[in-house]
């Protein structure tokens, strides 16, 4: 990998650090909830620090290149990502459902619309 | 001392402003010479139009869901409340005029006999006096579904999405804490027969929709069609016994 993309791979990544840092001061998020992504970056940088051993370790994988390796590993987090987010999705709507029917019962009982015969 | 069971009629209705009032004046006539201890709980999903002001303005016990939650939250939602409500039978009835009540007793006789826990109001079975039988892309269509829920659970249901169904306190109780969502008419049957649910589909009379509009149209068919097999397979694969 040329000296420029490491250097401009390594700044981006340190500016999404500091951005997610500043989200978290700012009350926007928690540090619990964003963790993977600030793990993420530091293994980007470290993967670019040690730009060497990661082209070893990508070879005895049976990789051609560190790029290929990196691009692998970082589309299978994404997707892993991805799935959970979606399971927290699902998980929400039918806790929403859920709400909405208890409340919507709930007013019905309240506003005594109940007309059985 | 009353022995009869209790019946209710789940009616889902949303932006059925126009002829809702007109359905239950029908429910109500038949009430008066029916058997059966029937009421009815009208489920206005979210409704946009004004539906609600009707129900209040016409006395119709109802529920508002506070938010638009589809087809399948909005039967849930009538399910819970014959739960809540202890009643023996829940029949869902659509809330756009396409079901005969008088057909109501040809639903509830065999679930009272004790036979069955589940019946299906069919068009397309020898004893349905149904003269609408659908289009023929939705024939075509539902023959499908009908073939694919047969070969995953061995159960054969010719009118598959038929909304006009009834059950008793177990289907209730099984429905109160999961029905699905999306497309709850074909999916429920691959969850009702792993649960050793008795089915018996039955002919009933439908009528052509006299108000509002269908959800589905040609575009929309083509994915229905492909979302409700593929959750059909996975239900037969991944659905807990």
């Amino acid at each position: 990998m040329p000296l420029q993309l490491r250097i401009i791979a390594i700044i981006v990544s340190l500016f999404f650090l500091v951005y997610l840092t500043v989200l978290v001061k700012k009350n926007k998020t928690s540090a619990m909830q964003i963790r993977k992504w600030f793990l993420l970056s530091v293994l980007i940088i470290l993967g670019i620090v040690f730009y060497d051993l990661g082209s070893k370790i990508a070879l005895f994988l049976g990789f051609n290149s560190y790029s290929s390796f990196t691009l692998f590993i970082l589309i299978l987090v994404l997707l892993l990502f991805t799935f959970k987010l979606q399971l927290a999705a699902v998980n929400s709507d039918r806790q929403i459902k859920t709400l909405v029917q208890e409340i919507s019962l709930m007013k019905q009982k309240e506003e005594g619309r109940d007309n059985k015969s | 001392m009353e022995n009869r069971k209790k019946i209710l009629l789940i009616i889902p209705a949303y932006n059925e402003s126009e002829g809702i009032v007109e359905v239950i004046q029908n429910i109500k006539e038949y009430q008066e010479e029916s058997p059966y201890l029937l009421d009815f709980i009208v489920i206005n999903d979210g409704s946009t139009d004004n539906e609600e002001e009707i129900l209040i303005n016409n006395k119709i016990n109802h529920v508002r869901l506070i938010q638009n939650l589809g087809i399948g939250g909005a039967v849930q939602t009538g399910y819970k409340y014959a739960l809540e409500n202890d009643y023996d039978i829940a029949i869902q009835y659509d809330g756009d005029g396409q079901h005969d009540i008088k057909s109501l007793s040809k639903l509830v006789e065999p679930i009272l006999n004790g036979t069955v826990d589940f019946t299906v109001g069919s068009r397309f079975t020898s004893d349905s006096s149904s003269d609408f039988k659908s289009s023929f892309m939705r024939q075509a269509g539902i023959r499908w579904l009908s073939a694919l829920v047969k070969l995953v659970t061995g159960f054969r249901v010719r009118d598959i999405t038929s909304g006009y169904r009834a059950g008793n306190k177990k289907v209730i109780k099984q429905f109160s804490e999961h029905y699905p969502v999306k497309y709850p008419e074909p999916e429920s049957y691959v969850y009702l027969v792993r649960r050793k649910v008795r089915i018996q589909e039955v002919g009933v009379k439908m009528f052509e929709r006299q108000t509002g509009k269908s959800s589905i149209n040609p575009w929309s068919g083509v994915k229905y069609m492909i979302n409700v097999s593929s959750a059909i397979l996975v239900e037969s694969l991944l659905g807990k016994k």
